[in-house]
């Protein structure tokens, strides 16, 4: 038995190493070698002589990048955006799981999950569509704005209620699936808890403070600490898709930023600086709070 | 057995009345848009139009469909999900099956975790990769959409989870019998994943039919789109009224019905597949460990 043990152990790999292979040459062509990409934030990148030829200036482009009178505007409306987002996505995901979960109909339960799940599968061309029709001056949303007021909203034109239209239609498409995420951990949690505490004579709510509540902060924490590595990621696609100059001042963040400066304007070394500056920031983040999830909840997320 | 107090019996209906107003209003913004799809121009310009549509045509609805660019982009959407999702998944495999091998029996395994791992965490961005993507002269061909994101991180850490969970032993007794590991793989451990497939399949379908942004800048014509991205193109000439002189010249307000038809085909795939989607979402997500 040893030596069929020792043999299975010791069995040829080379098979192993050649099933990785696709699967290495493309990661290598499309991510490692565009990562060489980045010498161009470094360089006076001109497209006709290419990246070996275009001359090096250091840290010229992000001397100019930190001087733009608006960089430091789209790096706080990236930051309010996102921590807004992930704040209202998993206190609404919370809220509904925490009631869903205390209703007794079965179809009701699952039909609520159901609904609440579809808006998460749309691509935001789809989703910013519908709510640019919906919040557009003659849209339904204004429709019930007059109930209240003969002023219309400029959801999409109002520096200030823009915000509220991003971080409120992105809640909406997402609280779905962090709801399916924290059922996951309801379900997790030993129903004898809830009988002994029955015992004891707690009710429901405090069932839910002393058991529930706790019984889902460790995924609660995993999902947040996850939220810090993306938090310069506002949501390109839906601001892309819904924004416009008139909303510059509270919805221009880091990615359309970089967009607008790569492609329309072709300020190709600009654009990979402030992309590279956005990866730091990302990158410290993330290594931080897996550093943090580990400490803490004794969890490796990576 | 149970003692349920009259508090609770009053909590738990309010909680029914919110949860269902809550999951009322998402069914009628998809209501709404398609009653708007449904109408004729004039009501719904003049923003009359709830939840039924008023004065019923199928005209919008006719004249998106017989657009010859919703033909060509949705050809060129389907050509990309096809040759993108096989290229997906034999990607996965690639990367799942080496990895589901613990460090004992593959020795360099933790290596390749971390080539792959480190793609997660670094992007030379999407500058860098565009012009290199232009320098290999795949601007304009289905590759752009297909190659960068040929190797889905994510669906191939779910997959390798799955794979672990196949017990050695059986595959211990394949290779007994003399099976190579390409053999096993082919024979025992691809078919019991079957389940798994199914999941990471569909999420990278769903992948490909909504992506639009690398349409948009690998893609010079309008004509090589997918439909996402021509979608995207139709919705920046939408009618935005930001300002009260927009009102007064009421750009475009005939288009809302025939826009609203368009963002309705765009959803009609997703929506087809949405029931086995969400049933695969749940063990995804478990696979995918994000846990507890």
């Amino acid at each position: 038995m040893h030596g069929i043990a020792k043999r299975l152990k010791l069995r040829s790999t080379y098979q192993l190493h050649l099933i990785v292979l696709p699967a290495l040459i493309v990661l290598v062509l499309f991510c490692y070698i565009p990562m060489f990409g980045i010498v161009i934030a470094f360089q006076d990148f001109m497209p006709t002589k290419g990246f070996i030829g275009s001359p090096f200036i250091g840290l010229e482009r992000f001397r100019y990048l930190f001087t733009l009178p608006n960089f430091r505007n789209v790096v706080v409306n990236s930051l309010v955006i996102a921590v807004l987002k992930i704040a209202f996505t998993q206190l609404t995901a919370v809220i509904m799981a925490l009631l869903i979960s205390e209703l007794r109909a079965e179809w009701f339960r699952k039909s609520a999950q159901s609904i609440a799940l579809f808006p998460y599968f749309l691509p935001w061309v789809v989703l910013g569509g519908i709510s640019i029709d919906i919040f557009s001056v003659r849209g339904a949303a204004n429709s019930i704005v007059q109930l209240f007021t003969s002023e219309p909203i400029f959801f999409l034109g109002d520096p200030g209620w823009y915000r509220v239209f991003l971080v409120s239609t992105d809640v909406w498409k997402n609280y779905g699936y962090t709801m399916v995420i924290v059922f996951a951990a309801l379900t997790a949690i030993d129903p004898a808890l809830y009988e002994s505490a029955m015992m004891d004579g707690a009710n429901r709510f405090k069932q839910v403070l002393h058991i529930t509540v706790p019984g889902i902060l460790p995924t609660l924490m995993l999902l947040l600490v996850l939220a810090l590595g993306g938090i310069l990621n506002a949501g390109f696609d839906q601001v892309f898709v819904t924004y416009n100059p008139l909303v510059y001042s509270s919805g221009d963040i880091i990615d359309t930023m970089v967009y607008r400066l790569g492609f329309e304007q072709g300020q190709y070394s600009l654009a990979t600086a402030a992309g590279i500056f956005k990866s730091i920031v990302g990158f410290i983040l993330i290594t931080t709070s897996n550093w943090m999830a580990q400490k803490f909840l004794g969890y490796r997320v990576i | 057995m149970k003692h349920i107090s009259l508090s609770y019996k009053i909590f738990t209906c309010f909680a029914y009345a919110f949860i269902a107003a809550i999951m009322l209003i998402t069914l009628m913004v998809f209501m709404h848009i398609i009653a708007i799809a449904l109408s004729a121009a004039g009501p719904a310009g003049a923003n009359i139009v709830g939840l039924v549509p008023i004065d019923f045509t199928t005209e919008s609805i006719r004249q998106a469909i017989g657009d010859p660019m919703i033909h060509r982009t949705f050809f060129n959407s389907l050509g990309r999900l096809f040759l993108g999702v096989a290229f997906n998944i034999v990607m996965m495999i690639s990367v799942a099956y080496p990895l589901s091998k613990d460090n004992s029996r593959f020795p360099m395994r933790n290596f390749y975790a971390m080539i792959v791992l480190i793609t997660m965490l670094f992007s030379g961005g999407l500058v860098p990769l565009y012009l290199w993507i232009k320098q290999l002269n795949l601007l304009d061909t289905v590759w752009s959409l297909v190659l960068p994101n040929g190797v889905p991180v994510f669906l191939c850490i779910v997959l390798m989870n799955f794979f672990k969970q196949i017990p050695a032993d059986i595959e211990d007794a394949a290779y007994i019998d003399g099976a190579s590991h390409f053999t096993t793989m082919v024979m025992i451990d691809i078919p019991l994943a079957k389940p798994a497939f199914a999941t990471v399949t569909l999420f990278a379908i769903i992948n490909h039919w909504n992506s639009w942004f690398d349409g948009l800048i690998y893609m010079k014509s309008p004509s090589l789109y997918p439909y996402a991205t021509y979608l995207r193109m139709l919705i920046e000439r939408m009618d935005r009224i930001q300002s009260i002189e927009d009102i007064e010249n009421l750009i475009n307000i005939g288009q809302r019905p025939l826009m609203m038809a368009y963002v309705i085909i765009g959803i009609i795939p997703i929506a087809v597949v949405y029931p086995f989607l969400q049933k695969h979402v749940k063990s995804g997500l478990m696979l995918g460990g994000v846990k507890g």
